[in-house]
């Protein structure tokens, strides 16, 4: 950009800011200026930067409301994280009536064929895959909610407890889908069946949780059917 | 002791494990980061929750930061990450809720005798840069607030600097065209 008489418009706006901030050389300087002599556009543009410079100096710094730094980075690890013990004691409640084999009627009339052969075991991942899809966006969505209801400080925290929920989710929903491989035979239909109906009401409403626990009990005291 | 450390230093302690150094660190930048969030949500509760958001991405990221570039030019490509982010959420939310997302939520606080030269508290401020598409009000942000050279802003957002630019101008536009317009109803 030297002495060019006819500075086009893309060469004159990238050169506003050093033109009002004067650290354009003398040459350039007069090239933009006569520029904007003859360009409605690029004054405008001139004015908006020099207004919009004059309006950001008038923000006021505000302070950051106090926050536990310390917590948020270092001490959320030894929190005692409900999430992930209720995560835990689902995810127990889950192996279990898997091993066990339960059978839980349910009366929406859930059926799948499970013939213990390849494509049975791809269609049970596929609905594992598909709760496992739900089940994230739930996370999601309570994790929002939580900001939402700006739990104070206590927001990261909250997010950092249901990423390492879902990350135990993520494991134990692997662990799953191996162990009802490996126990693919006579019982499948029965265990895929139990299975989703337990992990949709996981994912319905943790407090399913309990419930469970009850049923549980229900199963090692009358030894199968629900 | 560790006031005086530059960044790079307290990257470095912070990487051996030093607390104290990443909280130092913290301390230095969270109040700019604070108004930053404050201008690019227009409210106090999710600025704090953009700050808390991008600085456990930054001490997540830690080891990433290769000194090549200040550490505040990758700081606020971060932030400009956790904030696109923020504003995709946002406007999911709106969506599943049923609204429509181009009516503008401060619609009704719109003076009749807005204009740019008037503006002049940060009530103001937050209500100019509520008139920007995200996009836009990024790019007015990291110029005129953080006053970042457009090569920067263009690394910090994936975009060319041309675009930067051509972005910032068509911001400054709709600034002037919605104020003018409402001047003259
Ligand atoms: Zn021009």
């Amino acid at each position: 950009m030297t002495e060019s008489n006819d500075m086009n418009c893309e060469q004159a706006k990238s050169l506003l800011f050093e033109l009002i901030d004067g650290s354009l050389s003398a040459a350039d300087r007069d090239a933009v200026h006569r520029h904007l002599d003859d360009c409605a556009d690029c004054s405008a543009a001139q004015a908006d930067v020099w207004h919009m410079q004059t309006v950001a100096s008038r923000w006021k710094t505000s302070r950051v409301p106090r926050w536990n730094r310390r917590g948020a980075f270092f001490e959320s690890r030894g929190f005692p994280p409900l999430l992930q013990i209720a995560s835990a004691c689902a995810s127990v409640v889950v192996m279990v009536l898997v091993l066990a084999q339960v059978r839980i009627s349910t009366e929406d009339g859930f059926q799948v064929s499970f013939g213990g052969d390849v494509a049975s075991r791809a269609d049970l991942e596929a609905q594992l895959h598909d709760l496992r899809q739900e089940q994230l966006a739930l996370i999601n969505q309570s994790a929002d909610r939580l900001t939402n209801q700006q739990v104070a400080s206590n927001q990261l925290m909250f997010r950092t407890l249901l990423e390492a929920s879902r990350q135990e989710r993520h494991e134990d929903l692997r662990n799953l889908v191996s162990l009802v491989q490996d126990t693919q035979t006579k019982q499948n239909e029965r265990t895929a069946e139990s299975l989703r109906y337990v992990l949709s009401n996981q994912i319905e409403d943790r407090r399913n949780i309990q419930q469970l626990g009850q049923a549980l009990k229900l199963v090692a005291s009358d030894g199968g059917t629900l | 002791m560790f006031a005086r450390k530059t960044d790079d230093e307290l990257i470095g302690r912070a990487l051996d494990g030093s607390e104290r150094a990443w909280l130092t660190l913290v301390r230095r930048h969270e109040q700019r980061l604070y108004n930053y969030a404050l201008r690019m949500s227009g409210n106090p509760d999710d600025a704090m929750d953009i700050l808390q958001d991008v600085l456990m991405s930054v001490y997540r990221n830690l080891d990433s930061f290769r000194g090549d570039s200040k550490f505040t030019t990758w700081l606020f490509r971060i932030a400009s990450f956790r904030c696109t982010d923020y504003f995709r959420r946002r406007n999911w939310q709106t969506t599943t809720l049923g609204d429509d997302e181009d009516v503008p939520d401060d619609s009704g606080h719109h003076e009749p005798e807005f204009l740019l030269s008037q503006v002049e508290d940060n009530e103001g401020i937050v209500h100019l840069m509520g008139l920007l598409p995200p996009e836009q009000r990024q790019v007015v942000e990291l110029k005129f607030f953080q006053h970042f050279t457009f090569d920067e802003i263009a690394g910090q957002l994936g975009i060319s600097p041309n675009t930067a630019k051509t972005r910032l101008y068509t911001a400054l536009s709709r600034m002037r065209a919605k104020s003018e317009l409402s001047l003259a109803s």
